[in-house]
């Protein structure tokens, strides 16, 4: 696989894939789209420590060639062993998938020849793979729009290795090889051409990511490639095209599109369609490889790996130990007693918050306190302070016993919401410090303040310090300018102050220098 | 003995050894590079008082397609001239770490251990030590079988694919034993094609084979085709019993297949003669059919190179090893111009015979044929066996009468002129001789090659074959061959 070096991938937000979505699901409907099937191949990378056949380490962004070990370079002797926990994790991915265990496959190698590829050649599961049939539904809810219910059959399920990266620099003839991806465990699934519109094939995904994500076998996350999405486009029973390597849920809609469009041109134009391999720049599709150039990849199956036995018990074991599903979660949340919102629901899955929630939700209703409230600071509050990743750290770090404290505290009005961010912040940045809430509270003085006098004095001090704004404030000609003056009162407050007692001691201020604010509030 | 007699005979051994090598090696071609005689003198010394191993102190050759951290593995090929691996060979770890034997040099080899006469070496073939003129001393395991033989070392290690430790073996008069699949570690081992590939021992007598299997046979979790220590108790089980049940008599097979037409009345007639003694001596012979081995040598020369045309697609010249000036010519395929300047002639060959039998049009007439063939082959073995694989279900052994080993000649000839080879005209030539070899590769059971002098005063390589496992049997009855 090519990468080309583009650094401002690597500065986005890893979870911004689940705001994409947001924006396409609620798009307005769907154009026509006669005749048109789609199959996608998904290649997941596995969440595993190691790699795939060595004992190096999986990574993302570390140094090149860091994570290397001998047989991920090929060298003369080395050999594979097999990680087990790769293993695993594609058996809850395929039990979650509903498919059919082989309890025997077998691994073969894929030659052709590329830097990137050390061997020569890929270890994949070609002939015997681990698991194949399988079905994942799909509702209206998901964002298929046209139809209730939408089963997408997984026709295999894989296990292979990863490859390096080629790393070109523009305007040089000079090519870098990065190894360190090199045999990181990946799954790839293969679905029957199940989707009639370029939505549906992104609703798909999407919700193979969050299960994927959910049942942690895979990241899911596009942004570092944790998954690479190929699609299969045909028209009116014609020939299947494949678009290699979308990089966003974005790409997956549009790519399509266009692919449709060219197809039905072609067509009217009067030629046939050819099976070709096409690319996708973001705005354009181009034939990158036609029939005559396919590729003989000299299939062998792999003459030291030892066929691949699962036993009855681990296979059962792992239907047994599945967790609750997206689905069932999504139907939990949104009914009573949490009654949240479909969207609030989804937010909570795909950032894998959902336990964290139910444990904050109990304690929370055990302390009379309704527990929804929990939701409300996670998703509304919490998130939106937190950097990237680092909600991951929430459930250990900020437990649910310090949320609740913190709710329960701001409740009683003893902190007030900003603080207790600061204090989830504080809990973030200094994981040693294992104290619970009302310690570090009292450490740093953070409790709320109720002395009149002294929140009068700040108020009246930024009131003098802008007095340009009193005028319009008070003239009626902009009275939005009070939030900012109850901005500064935080600020200089230290955030100790409630907003409602701040924001009627500026008024009661104001009212009494300006009678004629006075009246306008009446 | 004394501690002191005890290291003097080591000292003294090894003195001899390495006059050898500085006497014989410039003329044999042995051995591609030699330790610095000091240094192997001191190792002695060192190990001899301190170690209680039986094999502590004596001196080996390790064939070039062994890694080792502190001198290149080449495998006699220019595609990997000065190639240091970072890593050991297990083979080499327990040898020098657990048993204190020393290695001495690195053995010539044919290129990637493909070849029988050991004429595709970067280096030039060995001579075989046991003639004036220029004859072969076999391949491609040729280096390490021509050191034991000139006395350069104790025992050397080869690697046998299709016949490469017992065909050299037999060429030179020494015993080249090839153990049963799995049960030596292959890793550090450069694969050629992993199926078939087993590391073998070479040594003067039975005893000092028997001696460096016992090291060198361990399970290795880094060999992913390694046999289980569940396993290995249950095959030294079965020697046991086998060995009190049998009680020195053994009923021996005569393989009708293996009487082949291109066999030379020196072979024919040594196999009668060492027929004739065991016979003499009580053991029971009976004739034994395996039709499918008719069929081995095509297969082999399917799934050899098919295996190793993938194996050696990592030689691209990025990493390591040699590369050309370009990466292609003007429309060339990638790496072309390394690989074809990296690789000899018959490596070459093999590389374009696997390609065509993975290629999507011919693979299932080939490989998938070949595998078949395999799979009849090892069936057949099972049968006229009298013990079951322990590996496989057992069998019901219908009419045949079974046997505890198979006795059959190990090479069609005596070792051949170098001149005659090199004016063959095609390579099919030198492929038959592995004819009498490649069943027991293909079967994956143990098959060693002892030296048998005729009359005349010639060295024939007799082959004893036995059921998976059952290879400490198999060196016994080599022990009494030897003995006749």
């Amino acid at each position: 696989m090519r990468i080309y070096v583009r650094p401002r991938l690597f500065g986005t937000r890893n979870l911004g894939v689940f705001r994409d979505v947001i924006r396409w699901a609620s798009a307005t409907a769907e154009n026509s789209y006669d005749g048109l099937k789609c199959g996608v191949e998904i290649h997941l990378q596995l969440d595993t420590k190691t790699k795939l056949f060595s004992n190096s380490r999986t990574s993302f962004q570390a140094t090149p060639n860091e994570h290397v070990s001998y047989f991920d370079l090929a060298l003369p002797g080395s050999q594979p062993i097999l990680n087990k926990h790769a293993v695993l994790l594609a058996l809850k991915a395929a039990t979650a998938l509903n498919c059919k265990i082989h309890r025997r496959s077998m691994f073969d190698r894929k030659h052709y020849f590329y830097a990137d590829q050390p061997a020569g050649y890929q270890i994949t599961q070609y002939y015997h793979a681990i698991a194949s049939d399988g079905i994942l539904w799909l509702q209206r809810r998901d964002g298929i729009s046209s139809r209730d219910k939408l089963g997408v059959r997984i026709t295999q399920l894989q296990i292979e290795q990863d490859t390096g990266k080629s790393v070109y620099e523009i305007d040089s003839d000079k090519s870098y090889i990065d190894f360190n991806r090199t045999n990181h465990p990946l799954i790839e699934i293969v679905t029957a051409p199940d989707m009639k519109t370029p939505r549906e094939a992104a609703a798909f995904v999407h919700k193979l990511q969050i299960l994927m994500k959910h049942l942690g076998v895979s990241t899911g996350e596009f942004q570092s490639g944790a998954i690479r999405v190929d699609v299969n486009v045909s028209t009116n029973g014609g020939k299947r095209c494949e678009i290699k390597n979308l990089a966003s849920i974005n790409d997956i809609i549009y790519s399509i599109r266009a692919e449709y469009s060219r197809q039905l041109n072609q067509v009217s134009q009067g030629r046939t369609i050819e099976s070709v391999t096409l690319g996708w720049d973001g705005h354009n599709i181009s034939v990158q490889r036609d029939k005559e150039g396919s590729l003989e990849y000299r299939y062998i199956p792999d003459p030291e790996l030892p066929p691949l036995l699962l036993s009855e018990d681990i296979i059962r074991k792992t239907r047994d130990n599945q967790p609750k599903l997206p689905d069932e979660l999504i139907d939990e949340l949104t009914a009573a007693p949490h009654g949240l919102n479909l969207a609030n629901a989804q937010t909570l899955l795909s950032y894998g918050l959902v336990d964290y929630y139910y444990a904050s939700y109990k304690i929370l209703e055990e302390a009379e306190i309704k527990g929804k409230n929990a939701a409300n600071w996670i998703i509304n509050d919490i998130l939106g302070i937190v950097s990237a990743g680092e909600e991951k750290l929430l459930p250990s770090i900020v437990t649910p016993s310090r949320l609740t404290d913190l709710i329960i505290a701001q409740k009683q009005k003893t902190i007030t919401k900003i603080i207790a961010m600061n204090v989830i912040k504080y809990f973030l940045q200094n994981q040693a410090d294992h104290r619970v809430t009302a310690e570090v509270i009292d450490q740093y003085q953070l409790t709320a303040m109720a002395d009149g006098n002294i929140l009068e004095t700040i108020c009246s001090n930024v009131l003098e310090e802008h007095s340009d704004l009193v005028e319009l404030v008070v003239s009626g000609k902009k009275p939005s300018a009070i939030k900012f003056f109850l901005g500064m009162v935080m600020k200089n407050g230290m955030g100790r102050f409630n907003p409602q007692d701040s924001e009627a001691t500026l008024k009661r201020i104001l009212m009494a220098q300006h009678p004629e604010y006075a009246n306008s509030q009446k | 003995m004394s501690m002191f007699q005890h290291v003097d005979i080591l000292l003294k051994e090894a003195k001899t050894c390495l006059s050898n090598i500085a006497s014989l090696n410039h003329r044999l071609n042995a051995l591609i590079s030699v330790r610095p005689p000091e240094s192997v003198l001191t190792r002695v010394s060192e190990v001899a008082t301190e170690s209680q191993s039986g094999l502590a102190g004596k001196l080996f050759a390790l064939k070039d397609n062994f890694c080792t951290i502190d001198q290149p593995t080449t495998c006699a090929s220019k595609m990997l001239q000065g190639y240091v691996s970072p890593f050991e060979a297990t083979v080499m770890t327990r040898l020098y770490k657990i048993a204190h034997a020393i290695d001495v040099g690195r053995a010539n080899m044919d290129e990637f251990a493909m070849g029988t006469d050991n004429i595709f070496s970067l280096y030039g073939p060995p001579l075989n030590p046991l003639y004036s003129t220029p004859r072969s001393a076999g391949g491609s395991s040729g280096g390490s079988a021509c050191a034991v033989a000139a006395g350069m070392c104790h025992f050397a290690l080869g690697t046998d694919t299709g016949g490469s430790v017992r065909l050299p073996a037999a060429y030179c008069g020494v015993v080249g034993f090839k153990p049963s699949y799995g049960l030596v570690s292959r890793h550090g081992v450069v694969a050629f094609a992993q199926s078939l590939d087993t590391v073998g021992v070479l040594a003067r007598d039975v005893q000092t084979v028997r001696e460096v299997f016992n090291v060198i046979s361990a399970y290795d979790p880094l060999d992913p085709t390694s046999v289980s220590n569940e396993l290995r108790r249950q095959l030294q089980t079965n020697t046991a019993r086998r060995r009190q049940a049998s009680k020195g008599k053994y009923k021996l097979g005569i393989p009708l297949e293996f009487i082949v037409d291109s066999c030379s009345p020196d072979i024919t007639n040594a196999w009668a003669a060492v027929l004739k003694k065991l016979r003499a001596q009580g053991h029971e012979l009976y004739a034994v059919s395996m039709p499918s081995i008719k069929s081995a040598l095509p297969t082999y020369y399917i799934l050899g190179p098919s295996e190793a045309a993938s194996n050696l697609s990592r030689y691209d010249g990025v990493r390591y090893g040699y590369r050309a000036n370009v990466d292609r010519v003007a429309n060339g395929v990638l790496y072309g111009v390394t690989r074809s300047e990296g690789f000899g002639s018959e490596v070459r060959r093999r590389i374009l015979l696997g390609n065509y039998n993975l290629s999507s049009g011919a693979f299932n007439n080939h490989y998938i044929q070949a595998q078949k063939v395999r799979r009849k082959l090892q069936l057949n073995f099972d049968g006229v066996f009298s013990v079951d694989h322990p590996l496989e279900k057992p069998i019901d052994r219908d009419d045949q009468p079974t046997v505890d080993f198979l006795v059959a000649p190990c090479s069609t000839g005596t070792a051949p002129l170098l001149s005659d080879i090199l004016s063959q005209k095609s390579p099919l030539d030198s492929y038959v001789n592995d004819v009498l070899t490649v069943p027991a590769s293909l079967a994956g059971i143990p098959a060693i090659s002892i030296p048998w002098h005729t009359d005349d005063g010639k060295v024939v390589g007799i082959q004893v074959m036995g059921q998976y496992g059952d290879d400490d049997r198999v060196l016994d009855v080599s022990e009494m061959i030897m003995s006749l």
